[in-house]
Order: structure tokens, then sequence, then C-alpha cells
């Protein structure tokens, strides 16, 4: 970044240094324009010229000065109006584990064409048609757990004559969340974990054989009884919610000896083991309990729960 | 990160820019050696199939001894270094070089940057009408290419690229127009440059009829004139360039009389103004009606005491020139200084004992000096004097070889062998050269003068005045040899009463046409220098103004424009419908109330502004339920429906404020 960026990127964030939710809009205030070196070498040819014109008298020379630099000053106008009024907001981003990279989509929009806009750190160029949304994949990589706050992102361009860059730093607001990154202690959680109320019993022995039915497409395979397939020849499922195993309560207060994000980490790979497995698990944080239950939806809340708990104890 | 667009591999960019380049080039075809467009059109082949097949870039070492190959032929070829010619060489060598080497975005830029400078590069050679066009149109194709080179998919859909680069041009002109017009000039050049690559063209400072035969040849322009008071009283007039007033014996030099000699200008008479855009001579002289009154101011000339205007301090008009001149036809001059007369009747101690002795015992026959004038004159209308622009050159003894025994010649011949006579019996006399005649154009209202008009006539010291004699038209009309062609027969036809008629038919009217545009393009735009500014500045009232009043104006002008024409391209800010931007200050003023409003309806508005600015609750109440007939029933509703409530709202939104 050149001087005039970063001078430019340390106003726009005064003015607003907190990401904006919804859609961004490019206004006058917050373009900046300056030469690009091709536009200083640009100025030096005409002044040459100039000289030229002077020194033969050659009128022709002047008017050709006169021609590129007015040139030049309308391009201004035009580098300008390329970049003014665009629209763009970052669309839903997938949550993913830290370390991971964060896939951010870009939605940008405008009602006239936008030519040859770079957008941040992506290596080719973008031209946008009118009225039409176009999405641009950003890839970052999120480091800490919690919600992902982007940086400021530069949208610039040289268009159309390669004499003048126009930039503009906007800072969309993105609801992404990083989950801890998951790490394996070794160990599973104990059975004093478990809830008392709950019958672990029944779940040790592989199901109650009172809940078999008939296999129907469809059911899942964590659901099929292995053992009668393999006494009978035929696939049947357990039924309703009995569960494979012993439910798992997690608990960041039976954790207290590993540190806080090791803890969390931890917490994580259990997650996601407990639903490999089928079991059934809940989560218990400080204020912040979710009841056992099962598939995606649970596992993303608790995730969500673990990547947004308070830094502090 | 590499945030570059590489131009070079972008398609379409690299051939185009290759083809303009060679439609540059092409003005300079006539000014420099063909070698060099070899050169250029070699690199630019092999860049192109380093593109298309693959080839390799050359190595560093190879461009190295390219690049002392092509100096060292340069100088070769011109001899020197120093000169536009060589420099618009150079300049165009360095660009195919640069061919081969380039690979980045910036090797793109580069080249389109030098394209525009070698554009400028042909103005130095030629000014014409064709070569304004030829930068419009050289400009526009240029910054087409830039503007491919900027895009993602180069000059695949080149027609947006040519759109876009049009556009600019178009609304840049105006802009450049008031640029140049208002534009200070300089009264001359920052410095001095002897060009050594142009030649000299017209009169010379010595005259031989050979010089003067070979001008008969061209019909390159010498200069154009015209007046306000009606161009076309300007034909058939004598021009006087430059006075030959020494002879050697074979030769008529520029005379080289001491400057401190006065003019005398008497009995001046009506006075006749006309203006004068001369070509570019690499010589000195400066044109002028018989009897110039002054010298132009704003040119570093002077008025000579023979009558004609001279650049000083050894300038050349290097480029075209326009001034103002006014003469009185009528006027005489009438002083003749003793070192004036001592030069007009200075002639070689030997040579010509011949013509010397016929002229004294012509001259004792006469009883006055004005009568021997006379009789010269039946002399060579009586005797078999041809007219003839094709003559061997006499070895020596030029005068009595052409007097007595050739009698065939043109009016260098004639106008020398008449001083001759004059001088060697006493009476001063002197060569005047210049130009006779000329073209009028009625199309343009102007006179076009060419070299082919090239004239040499005699003045003569009679009766205490400078008088005009030309010996050439007394020749006898039926002794002008026939085998002249049209031009030389244009020519004699020029001289005296040979005056001969152009016949116009479509072709010849065209070319007047042509001309004349091409006048008015010299007139206006290349002859606008300080001279012009200052009467278009008079014009506008803005008369007398120095630099420093002059340049605020400029630019505040020029800055006046430009936003403008800011504004007219920038788009506004987008339009709001007025009940919209009702809603939204109503929200406004809603906000100290309720901490976030979120509404599924803007009619919840209404009942909410009802319900916290109670003063109106009534009008708010009614404010909702029109609303809402207009929003839900539109077909009941009469027409006028919309406008009562956008104003109803207004009024209800200022009400609160006071």
């Amino acid at each position: 970044m050149n001087l005039f960026e970063r001078l430019s990127l340390r106003i726009a964030s005064h003015r607003q240094p907190k990401p904006v939710e919804g859609w961004l809009r490019i206004g006058h205030r917050q373009l900046y324009i300056w030469l690009t070196p091709a536009g200083g070498l640009f100025i030096a040819v005409q002044l040459a010229i100039l000289l030229g014109g002077i020194n033969y008298q050659s009128n022709l020379a002047y008017l050709l000065c006169f021609l590129l630099g007015c040139m030049f000053l309308l391009s201004l106008f035009h580098s300008y109006r390329n970049l003014l009024q665009l629209e763009l907001t970052l669309g839903h981003i997938q949550p993913v584990f830290a370390g991971e990279p964060v896939v951010l989509p870009l939605l940008l929009r405008s009602e006239h064409p936008v030519w040859s806009l770079w957008v941040d750190e992506q290596t080719d160029l973008v031209d946008i048609q009118a009225n039409q949304n176009q999405v641009l994949r950003l890839v970052k990589l999120g480091q800490k757990r919690g919600y992902y706050q982007i940086d400021s992102l530069k949208l610039h361009s040289v268009f159309p004559l390669g004499l003048m860059r126009v930039w503009s730093w906007q800072r969309p607001s993105s609801r992404a969340l990083i989950y801890p990154k998951p790490e394996d202690p070794g160990y599973l959680p104990s059975a004093s974990f478990n809830s008392s109320d709950h019958e672990s019993e029944l779940s040790r022995a592989g199901g109650d054989p009172d809940s078999l039915r008939p296999y129907q497409l469809g059911d899942s395979p964590q659901r099929w009884h292995w053992p009668s397939y393999a006494r009978h020849g035929q696939l049947v499922t357990r039924e309703g919610n009995q569960l494979a195993g012993e439910p798992w309560l997690l608990s960041l207060n039976n954790l207290t000896h590993e540190p806080l994000e090791r803890a969390l980490s931890i917490l994580c790979f259990w997650l996601l083991e407990a639903e490999q497995r089928g079991l059934a698990y809940g989560l218990q944080l400080d204020g912040t309990e979710l009841a056992l239950a099962q598939g995606h939806e649970h596992l993303h809340h608790c995730l969500a729960a673990l990547a947004l708990y308070e830094t502090s104890r | 990160m590499n945030q570059t667009n590489n131009a070079l591999t972008q398609p379409g960019v690299l051939l185009s820019l290759l083809l303009i380049q060679a439609g540059i080039l092409i003005p300079h075809w006539p000014e420099l050696p063909s070698w060099i467009f070899g050169v250029f059109l070699a690199c630019g082949g092999y860049r192109y199939s380093v593109l298309r097949l693959g080839w390799p870039l050359p190595a560093s070492w190879l461009k190295l001894l390219l690049l002392v190959a092509v100096i060292g032929l340069l100088f070769a070829s011109f001899g020197r270094f120093a000169g536009l010619d060589v420099a618009a060489g150079f300049l165009v060598l360095m660009l195919s070089l640069k061919l081969l080497e380039a690979r980045a975005q910036r090797d793109a830029m580069l080249m389109v940057l030098l394209c525009y400078f070698l554009i400028a590069t042909s103005f130095l050679f030629s000014q014409s009408l064709w070569m304004g066009i030829y930068l419009l149109l050289s400009v526009w194709a240029t910054t087409t290419v830039l503007i491919g080179a900027q895009r993602s998919h180069g000059l695949q859909r080149a027609w947006l690229s040519w759109r876009l680069s049009g556009l600019l041009l178009l609304q840049a002109l105006p802009l450049m127009a008031l640029l140049f017009v208002l534009f200070p000039r300089l009264p001359s050049p920052l410095w001095q440059m002897q060009d050594p690559s142009r030649a000299k063209t017209g009169l010379s400072d010595s005259m031989s009829p050979e010089d003067v035969a070979e001008l008969s040849e061209s019909s390159e322009i010498a200069f154009r004139v015209d007046s306000a008071q009606g161009s076309q009283q300007l034909a058939n007039r004598y021009w006087r360039a430059l006075v030959y007033g020494r002879f050697d014996g074979r030769r008529w030099q520029a005379s080289q009389l001491p400057t401190e000699l006065p003019y005398v200008l008497a009995s001046k008479g009506p006075a006749l103004q006309y203006r004068i855009t001369q070509e570019a001579s690499q010589q000195p002289w400066l044109l002028a009606l018989d009897w110039p009154n002054a010298a132009p101011q704003h040119l570093n000339a002077r008025l000579s005491s023979e009558g004609t205007i001279q650049l000083q301090n050894n300038e050349q008009v290097n480029n075209r020139i326009l001034y103002e001149l006014e003469s009185y036809p009528a006027g005489q001059l009438t002083q003749l200084s003793a070192a004036e007369r001592a030069a007009y009747l200075h002639l070689p101690k030997r040579g010509n004992p011949r013509s010397r002795e016929w002229a004294q015992q012509l001259r004792q026959q006469q009883p006055s000096d004005a009568a021997y004038v006379q009789a010269l004159l039946e002399f060579i209308r009586q005797q078999p004097f041809y007219y003839n622009l094709k003559i061997a050159p006499i070895e020596s003894e030029v005068i009595d070889g052409f007097w007595f025994e050739r009698r065939r010649g043109f009016c260098a011949h004639y106008a020398g062998a008449f001083t001759f006579m004059l001088r060697s019996v006493g009476i001063p006399a002197r060569v005047v050269g210049g130009y006779l005649g000329g073209e009028y154009n009625e199309i343009g209202n102007y006179l076009i003068v060419r070299q082919s008009q090239a004239h040499a006539w005699v003045e003569v010291w009679l009766e205490q005045h400078w008088q005009r004699i030309d010996p050439t038209s007394f020749i006898d009309p039926s002794r002008v040899e026939h085998q002249l062609s049209e031009q030389q027969q244009q020519r004699a036809a020029g001289e005296g009463q040979l005056a001969g008629h152009l016949k116009l038919d479509w072709l010849s009217k065209s070319q007047l046409w042509f001309d004349s545009v091409n006048y008015r393009w010299h007139r206006w735009i290349l002859g606008y220098d300080l001279e012009q500014q200052r009467k278009l500045l008079e014009q506008l009232g803005l008369a007398n103004l120095s630099w420093n009043q002059l340049v605020p104006i400029l630019v505040l002008g020029f800055v006046g424009c430009l936003a403008a024409l800011g504004w007219w391209l920038l788009p506004k800010r987008r339009q709001v419908a007025p009940l919209v931007r009702c809603f939204q200050q109503l929200e406004q003023r809603l906000k100290p109330h309720i901490n976030s409003i979120t509404l599924e309806q803007p009619a919840q508005l209404l009942l909410l502004a009802a319900q916290y600015l109670p003063n109106q609750q009534q009008a708010w109440l009614e404010l909702h339920q029109d609303y809402l007939a207009l929003r839900y029933r539109p077909q009941t509703t009469p027409p006028q429906l919309q406008r009562q409530v956008l104003q109803q709202f207004r009024h209800l939104l200022k009400q609160r404020r006071q």
C-alpha cells in the first residue's frame, strides 16, 4: 500500500469504525483517487509535447497536448463513475473451525456496469453487469474462534485509461462463526459425565428389541440393527428415539484442569465424536445449557455456544 | 498477491498496438530512411510470433547488440546526431526495440505512451489539415488500445473500447478548444534551433538565372495573402522580398548597405492593408507590396532603406508565420544617400565591354535618362528577344552574350542585363527579387503565390525617386517559346501582360475549395500565435491583459467547464420517491420516542405518529386512512388523492417543526 492508500484507510476507519450490516453502497465520500506511475509518465509526455509546441511554435502540438490533458482530466470522472453506487454485502457464510479457510461470498451489484474491478486480493479482474448480482468468493483464514470480523476490503480499479486509480475501503459485516479447533485429548468423557436421570442401561446392550421394525427405504444406517441382520439376514431399523449408547453430557466444569481454549477444543472434538457415533449429547457451559439431542442442528447450536463462549471465565 | 492485468496476453491487444504503431509511423515515411521501418516491421513481427507461436524473447546480450547496431546505422544514415529527423528516427528505433523486451503490463503502457509522443513528432514535418485529421484519428485509436489494455477481456469486444474512447475525445474537444484559445503564447521560441535537416527554399541571397529557373519548376506555395479591403485587388502585383544590389560579373548578390540608412516614404496616398501567411523558407526575408509602411511589430524584423523586410539576429522563417502589413502603392521613396548611390552604380572593373560601350552610345543619342530607359525597352520589344525558361548558362561575359547574341532568357536575365545597362551610364539601378502575380482563390477569397511565381525586376532612380521597370514585360508576346509546360505557361502568364485565364472545371474547383479550407486551417489553427490571440481577446473584450491577469481567467474558465462536464457525467443521487422521503423523515421524527422501529407496513408508522405526536392525532389518523385507500384501493380513489396525501403529509411534518 502506498502512502495515499494508507492515509485513506485511516480516514475510512475513522469514519466507519465498525462493520456495517446489510448492503453497503459506495458513495462520493468513500472514493479516493490518485495517479498511477503510468499516469505520471503520461503527464511527463504531455509536458514534453507542450515544450516542443512552444519552441517550434507548432500549434498542432499545443492541440495534442491539450487534447491529451483534457482527456486525462475527463477520465477522472469516468473512473470515479465506474465505482460509484456499487453495492456490496456478504452472503451467508458457512461456519468453519479455527485454522481453516473461511469462504466469504461477496455479493456485488450495481445499476450501471462496473468494469475492471479488483476486489481485495483477488488476482482476476471482475466485470459486473448492470442490475445483476455477482458473487465473488473471497477466501480468508479464520484464526480465532468466535465471530469472524472481516478487515476493510479494498475495491479498486484503474479503468478506463490506467492512469489513475480509484479505490474505496468497505467493511461489510459478517456473522460468520469460527468454531474452536477440535483437539483429541486421548480420552473419552467418562461415565460420571452422564446425567443421573437417564436410563443408560437400556442403551448399552444395543437396543430394546421391542422398538425394532422392518427396514424402510430412507432409514439412516446409524439406526440399522446389525445383530438382527447377522442372525436373520434381514435388515431392521431401530425405531424412535432409541439411542445407540450412553448419552454424553459434556460440561466445561469437568475440564477445569485444562486451559480454557484447550478445554473448548476438547469439548468440540467430543461433540463431533458424539455426533458421529450417533450418541445423544448435551452441553453445559457457564450459564448455558443445551439439552440432550442429536442431529446437525443441535451440533451447530453446541458448537456455536462453544465458539461464542466468553473469553473471561 | 500480483494484481496486474497483463495486457500483452489479452486477446487482440498486441496486434492492435502493432497496427496502430504502424499507422502512426506512416506520416514519418517521407522523412526517415526506409531501413528504420524495416527494423520496426521485423521487431513487430517477431514479438507477434512470440505471442502466437511461442518464440522466445531475445536474450540481453542480443538486445544490447541490436541497440548498438541501430544507433550506429542511424549515425551512418544521417551523418550527424543533431536535427529533428535524427531524433524522430531514434524514437522510432527505441519503440521497435522496446517491442522485443515487452512482457509486462508496465511495458505495454510505456509503448502506448510512446505512441502519443510519436504522434507529436509527425507535426514537426508537416502541419497541414490532413495532419489535423490524422491527429484526431490516431489519438482515438491509441486511446482505444489504452482502454483495451485495462479491460479483462482485452480488445475482444473492441467496439466498447472504441466507443468509450470516442466519447472521451468528444467530451475533451470543447475544453481543448478553450485551452487552445486562451493559453498564453510566447512571442518567440524558448531557444533558437537551426535545424540542419530542413533545406532552404525560395529566393536565396544570390541570384543567378539557374536558381530562378529551378524555382520556376516548383509548385510549392510561397505564401498566401488576403486583404480585408478585397483580396482581388492583390492580384497581378509585385511582391518584393529582397534587393540584389551587387554584381560580381556573374551573379547578383543581396546588397549590404549600412543599417543606419533611413527609409523615407513620401506622398503616401491611399493605404492597402493585407495579411500574409508565409511558409517556412529557412531564410530571413519577409514579403511586402510596394511600398511598406513598417515592419510587423510582433516579429523581430526590420524595414531596410530599400523597402524590404528581414528578420534580424540571424533568425529565419523556420515555421509558417503570419503577419499584417500596410503599404502605400502610390508612395515614393525619395531619398538616395551618397552611400546608396555609390552602391547602386557599382559595376566590376572589367567584363562585358561591348555592353558598356553600346550603352554609352545609346545614352548619348537620348536627351535624358528617362528617354534612355524608354529606348532600352523599345530595343527589347523590337529586337528578337525571346522568353524561354530552359536556357543553358552562358559561360563568360554573361551580359554581352545575352544582350547581343543569345537573346533568349527569362526574368533574371532581362533584369540583370537591364540593370547593367543602366549602371553603365551612371543611372542608379538595382535588381529586385520577389514574386509576381498569384492565383486568386475565389472560394476562399485570398491569393496563393507559389515559388514558380518568383520574379526579378528592376528599380531605377529617375526623377528623384525609385521607379519600377519590368523589362520582361516588354518582350513581344508572340516571342514566348512554346515548349513551356503548363506551369511555366502559368508563370509566363503571370509576367506582365501575358495574363492567362485559368479554366475552372470541377477538378480545379474542388482543389480551390480544399485549398481554402486549408487556408482557414492555416490562418486560424496554425497561424494562431501571439498576434492572433491578442486580436481575439480584444474582440472578446479582454484586451491588454498581462499574463498575471490572463492566467487566472484561463484557470477559472477551464475549471468551470471541467466542473460542468463533471456534474453532467457523474450520476446524481438516486431519486427517492417523495412519499418515501416523507416516511423517512417521519421515522427520524419518531426516533426519540421509539428505540427501534420494525414495521411490516409503512402505514403503521402513521399510527405510531398518531400515538406519539398527539397534537395532530386526528390529522394523522385521517392521513392513515387516506394512505390505506391510496395503497390498497387504487381503483376507487380519485386520481388527485396521491397529491393530496403527499401535501397533507408534508404539511403535518412541517407543523411539528413549529
